[in-house]
């Protein structure tokens, strides 16, 4: 009786270790759709960070309000990965998005690119699709950093609703 | 006729086994996660962090030693 039991808990164990192997096969390499990501505004999260610096930003209800240039965040996806287009839907209140770049060396070195597309989405809301070829970039410690570049007075703002980022192979 | 498991009167022994599985699993899985991570960063620490598995196999290692 005894010996069944822990037969079958170690059966149990084994599916329960083999089941959270493949659940991370699949988050890291989704069958149906595109591995994406999406910057929380309000908190770093393992493989995307939220926008900094804070003395540029500034949050009101569910948008990032950007009041200075540039701002940067940091990415980490797994090496599989070549290609990531990123997606910002954002509100012009006088300052405009120009382009956003990728670090690409030591220092303060970029490989900024302006929007390969610009479509609108409503209310005034605007969506900018950026494209980076991540195996061109700077990865120290496994992080890439991404600005975002906007131009516009000082009293002149800008709104984030979305900063999504999809990669493929 | 019924047949009763009581948990509670099997032998203490059994106890000790179980511990030893559930320290097996997670050490194991510990090291596999720690592996892959180290190999491709981000494909677990992404999405979960191993870390969380050490205290089960502190406490599970530190039982088996008190047998």
């Amino acid at each position: 009786m005894k010996k069944k039991i822990l037969k079958i808990i170690r059966i149990l164990l084994i599916i329960v270790v083999l089941l959270f192997l493949l659940w991370l096969v699949d988050k890291n390499f989704p069958v149906t759709k595109p591995l994406s990501f999406e910057v929380n505004f309000n908190q770093d999260q393992a493989a995307i960070s939220k926008l900094k610096p804070v003395s540029r930003l500034l949050k009101l209800g569910d948008n990032q309000v950007i009041l200075g240039s540039p701002v940067y965040f940091n990415f980490r996806p797994i090496q599989f990965y070549r290609l990531a287009r990123f997606e910002i839907v954002y509100q012009q209140n006088g300052r405009s998005l120009t382009e956003m770049g990728g670090k690409s060396g030591v220092g303060w070195s970029y490989n900024l690119e302006k929007p390969i597309l610009i479509s609108d989405v409503g209310n005034g809301w605007q969506k900018a699709i950026f494209d980076f070829d991540l195996t061109k970039l700077y990865r120290p410690r496994n992080f890439m950093e991404f600005i975002i570049n906007s131009s516009g007075e000082s009293n002149q703002t800008m709104a984030i609703n979305q900063i999504k980022v999809t990669l493929y192979r | 006729m019924k047949v009763k498991i009581n948990l509670f009167q099997l032998q203490s022994n059994f106890w000790l086994e179980l511990n030893q599985l559930v320290f097996r699993a997670s050490f194991i899985t510990f090291t596999i996660l720690f592996v892959l991570d180290f190999l491709l960063p981000g494909f677990v620490t992404n999405w979960f962090n191993p870390i969380w598995l050490l205290p089960i196999v502190l406490i599970t290692a530190l039982i088996q030693r008190e047998k």
